[in-house]
């Protein structure tokens, strides 16, 4: 039942508008790369380079944004609006629905995050200078570790995001008759607090540390940054904290909407 | 054993109690009338009934045990207000039903469709609010249900959707099933009621056979319910 209703939600979160948006985007991250190549040329297609470039990024965080909204909306209409008089009347537990409702959501985003990383690739890594530098970086030890590191670390702040809202829909709903303000003060309250947690609590731990307390105190240098094995720690620490984070924020928020709804 | 039983339901919202202590058995096989006026409380105790609100304090019991996924399998629903996903068309609706409910038949879904002249490629979004309560209807009576559950089915609509409606109630419940109607168009439904439940102020007011209490009345259930809740 999770999967039959995971994919009508997928469906619904993605459908026309993310499929257009991530053709769009990488479009434009291929017209972008093209004028790159062909900017020396003239002026004119310099000038393209540069606007393409901008709409590319635009895009890029657009389709991240859209597939956040879209999934709170799909969230909020199929648990709290009238379409939610059919989904809790589906022969499912309530932890599946809850379940299915909060991966769609998480799903959707990925699937964002890689259009706009794919985007990214298309533009700027196939540049021959770019890929250079990456390719020396990738020679030294410990790098593609980091880098491992470093895109869980963004996929579980972005979950981080989802969960909070997905955690203040629910208790807005059950604490302030489903009043929207209220959701969006809970969520934005939730997502503060978590992430003080965890910024807080590898603060702590880089008290323990002084090697790793100075990356938190000092600036260094992106080639620094991938040679040392304190950052490495780091980011494994809080990629575990923030790991732990996300469980606590989807189980709470299971755990109130499984007291039940009121649906107007 | 009963088929839903209500034990000491109650349901505050806010201030207000919109349903106090209601203790309610539905039998089996048994087309029952849930009859109040507006605000009486009928919609509210529908809700509870399927899970869509959650009870102040009691219970609904159904075969026995508290609702969940099993109830919901054998309860069909029909709200009063539309809550089908407009951007799908008629017939992805009839697969999501298929999908998710065993009992539904699809075959029987689409001979009623066509009885309404309802194209399956038409999107809901397209769709009249009217021809959307028709495609609900089917969608609910294709089911092969326990307990039929029809929360004001014939409020505005016309005489001649009301008896379209009336018919395909009648003519697609399962054999053994109940089905509990709830209306304040009293007139249109008397006839083919088993027993009456009348609801008032969030209160069970009077549970009683339709028969026994024409009889004991000396008049049609309308007239009595006029007489009884005349403001």
């Amino acid at each position: 039942m999770l999967k039959k209703l995971m994919r009508y939600d997928l469906q619904w979160i993605i459908g026309k508008v993310l499929s257009y948006y991530s053709a769009a985007t990488l479009l434009i991250a291929l017209l972008a790369r093209v004028f790159h190549a062909l900017s020396s040329q003239a002026f004119f297609l310099h000038l393209l380079e540069k606007i393409f470039s901008g709409a590319f990024i635009s895009c890029g965080i657009a389709i991240l944004i859209n597939a956040l909204m879209r999934s709170l909306v799909c969230f909020r209409s199929t648990l709290y609006g009238d379409p939610s008089y059919l989904t809790h009347t589906l022969p499912i537990k309530r932890r599946t629905v809850f379940t299915a409702k909060a991966l769609s959501g998480t799903v959707s985003l990925m699937f964002a995050l890689a259009v706009s990383a794919l985007g990214l690739a298309i533009t700027v890594l196939t540049r021959a200078d770019v890929w250079e530098k990456a390719k020396e970086l990738l020679r030294q030890r410990g790098t593609v570790s980091t880098l491992l590191l470093i895109c869980a670390a963004v996929v579980l702040q972005l979950v981080e995001m989802h969960f909070s809202a997905v955690f203040g829909l629910v208790l807005g709903h059950r604490r302030e008759k489903g009043r929207i303000p209220f959701s969006i003060l809970y969520s934005v309250l939730i997502y503060f607090a978590v992430s003080a947690v965890v910024t807080g609590l590898l603060f702590a731990l880089s008290l323990l540390k002084p090697e790793v307390h100075a990356l938190l105190t000092q600036p260094l240098s992106t080639q620094e940054m991938f040679k040392m094995e304190e950052m490495r720690f780091l980011l494994a620490v809080g990629t575990v904290l923030y790991l732990l984070a996300d469980s606590g924020l989807f189980l709470a928020a299971r755990h109130v909407f499984c007291k039940g709804v009121d649906v107007e | 054993m009963s088929l839903l039983e209500c034990k000491h339901l109650s349901k505050r919202f806010g201030n207000t109690m919109a349903l106090q202590d209601v203790n309610l058995t539905l039998p089996r096989g048994r087309i029952i009338g849930l009859l109040g006026k507006n605000g009486a409380g009928k919609t509210t105790l529908i809700k509870l009934m399927n899970d869509l609100l959650t009870p102040t304090g009691g219970t609904v019991l159904f075969e026995g045990a508290p609702l969940g996924a099993e109830s919901k399998q054998a309860i069909a629903y029909l709200p009063e207000r539309t809550y089908l996903e407009r951007s799908m068309t008629v017939a992805q609706t009839l697969r999501y039903f298929a999908t998710f409910y065993t009992s539904f038949d699809q075959e029987k879904a689409q001979r009623l469709l066509a009885d309404l002249d309802l194209r399956e490629d038409a999107r809901i979004s397209t769709l009249s609010k009217g021809m959307q309560e028709k495609l609900q209807l089917v969608l609910v009576m294709s089911r092969k249900a326990k307990l039929y559950i029809l929360d004001e089915p014939l409020g505005g609509v016309d005489p001649a959707t009301r008896d379209y409606i009336l018919d395909t109630i009648l003519q697609n419940f399962a054999e053994d099933a109940s089905v509990l109607l709830s209306t304040h168009l009293i007139a249109d439904i008397e006839r083919i009621l088993d027993d009456v439940i009348l609801i008032d102020k969030g209160q069970i007011a009077e549970e009683a056979s339709a028969d026994e209490l024409r009889t004991r009345e000396g008049c049609a259930i309308d007239d009595y319910f006029r007489r009884r809740f005349k403001c």
